[in-house]
């Protein structure tokens, strides 16, 4: 097996730590294994640093690469445009640089949403300005659901006035933009 | 509005303080880590124009302080404060923060995200934090255009705040708890209700004086309204409980309790050096002891002015001069005889 940080060497020190029942292992080199910040080496290897939510972060994120991307692929994996921030960045320090960065690393980061927050989907507070669309689009989204039910329970008139009050939104909606 | 370490408010027994915090971002700016000197300096005029401008709907009359400009103990009396927090003293260009006068409110520019909006009261006050930070998150979105997302909500540079980006806080005090040891399994059930518990300074500082720190986690998925409500009902249950474990204390336990907590008042009115791990130690008894009425003719507000007033900082700061750490636990013990001497 080789080392996961720099893929050059075989890996001879072997980890495995368990966050939220999900086990996690990581296989590193000696040398890699010394530059590693969360490793002390006194009695052997333990996780000796104290817990931190960004390293807690990253331990999510490297766990998605486990299962999804070989870690060759990492460097190939597309970056930010505007802000620069690569995936490897990124992975590293659990941090965004810029709001496209949401958009860039989007399929990553809902995996992590579901683990961290049990939803991957905001519902509070809509800001003044773009908030008239979103609304619009919220309202829009709540009645196809109400919709799909009534038809569901074959609640044919509630359903078509539940369609002709999404026309209309939708209606809206185009004029606004 | 006072500040919040001069009063003693709602549930002020056993709740100290609350705090919102508010996490925003400009629209097409690079989050702090990433953006340059000029953008940097962009976000703080125009956070300026909107909250020191006359009429600014706040209510509020704010000042700016510029994290350059201010020095070393300056900046160490916001951090004690809990009006900026420890991560703005690193030596990062354009950082700054907006302080409003009767030091309720509180914008840090440019710390991990270009606006973080600070509201903090004493006692439980959690509503009212939020009217007023909400109050001024709109003032601020009339003039700039946040990093926001249909999907994700408010954007931030740390995914664990996007969403609403709230942090929602109460400084708690649990001496009993602490002592009857139910504290534990308290704190492993409220984990696992997407709440978390910390020390007095945040991430990774120890429970020092029986003080401890409960905010939500969760931001994503769940409005304001539900975020606060959740937090509530849990701190008004941890309230209940605490009290509870202190009547039980003092029933069941009378003498002992009462010998522990009048040496402690003794040692806290009349020594003449001590330090601040001393001074929290015997401060969280000599709370317990006012509240239970075994310690009289002190009050908590008292109390409250005596913790952030004694921290290294402020100590230094209110008698203008270069002391030691020795010269500084002088003046504490001497600042605490002047208070319990009233």
């Amino acid at each position: 097996m080789m080392c996961q940080q720099c893929l050059e060497r075989p890996a001879s020190v072997h980890l495995t730590q368990i966050i939220n029942d999900e086990k996690k292992e990581i296989h590193l080199c000696e040398q890699c294994a010394r530059k590693h910040k969360e490793l002390t080496f006194d009695n052997g290897f333990t996780f000796a640093s104290p817990f931190s939510i960004h390293n807690f972060l990253a331990g999510f994120l490297g766990n998605g690469f486990g299962y999804h991307i070989q870690p060759q692929e990492r460097s190939t994996m597309p970056g930010c445009d505007f802000c620069n921030m690569t995936y490897e960045q990124f992975a590293r320090s659990g941090k965004l640089g810029c709001g496209h960065c949401y958009d860039v690393f989007g399929s990553t980061l809902e995996p992590v949403f579901k683990k961290m927050h049990g939803n991957t989907y905001h519902h509070g507070k809509l800001p003044q300005r773009a908030g008239g669309k979103i609304k619009a689009q919220r309202e829009i989204k709540g009645l196809k659901l109400q919709l799909n039910k009534a038809v569901h329970n074959e609640e044919y008139e509630r359903a078509a006035q539940l369609r002709d009050k999404i026309r209309e939104l939708e209606a809206q909606l185009k004029e606004d933009i | 509005m006072t500040a919040w370490y001069v009063e003693h408010g709602p549930e002020g027994d056993v709740v100290v303080s609350s705090r919102i915090r508010l996490a925003r971002n400009v629209k097409e700016t690079p989050f702090p880590v990433h953006m340059s000197r000029e953008q940097g300096e962009q976000i703080i005029e125009k956070a300026k124009q909107v909250l020191l401008g006359s009429g600014n709907g706040a209510a509020h009359v704010f000042d700016y302080f510029s994290m350059n400009e201010l020095n070393a103990v300056d900046k160490q009396v916001l951090v004690e404060k809990h009006l900026i927090s420890p991560e703005m003293l690193q030596d990062v260009h354009s950082r700054g923060v907006l302080l409003s006068k009767d030091e309720c409110v509180s914008v840090m520019l440019n710390e991990e995200d270009h606006l973080r909006i600070q509201c903090i009261f004493s006692g439980m006050k959690l509503d009212e934090a939020w009217d007023l930070a909400n109050k001024i998150d709109n003032l601020i979105e009339q003039e700039v255009e946040y990093a926001y997302s249909e999907n994700y909500g408010y954007l931030t540079c740390c995914p664990t705040n996007a969403g609403t980006g709230l942090r929602a806080s109460v400084m708690i005090h649990l001496p009993a708890l602490t002592i009857t040891r139910y504290i534990n399994s308290l704190l492993n059930a409220v984990g696992k209700l997407g709440i978390a518990v910390r020390g007095l300074y945040g991430e990774g500082t120890e429970a020092r004086g029986h003080f401890f720190q409960i905010s939500n986690q969760v931001t994503m998925g769940m409005s304001e309204e539900d975020t606060l409500e959740n937090l509530k009902g849990i701190v008004r249950q941890i309230i209940e409980q605490e009290r509870l474990a202190r009547r039980k204390l003092f029933h069941e336990n009378r003498e002992r309790l009462e010998d522990r907590l009048y040496r402690s008042y003794g040692i806290f009115s009349n020594a003449r050096i001590m330090s601040s791990q001393e001074f929290m130690k015997l401060l969280s008894d000599v709370r317990l002891g006012i509240n239970l009425e075994i310690i009289k003719g002190i009050s908590l507000k008292k109390m409250n002015e005596l913790m952030i007033a004694t921290q290294p900082a402020n100590i230094i700061k209110r008698f203008d001069g270069n002391l030691s750490a020795e010269q500084r636990d002088m003046k504490r013990a001497e600042m605490i005889r002047n208070t319990m001497d009233h």
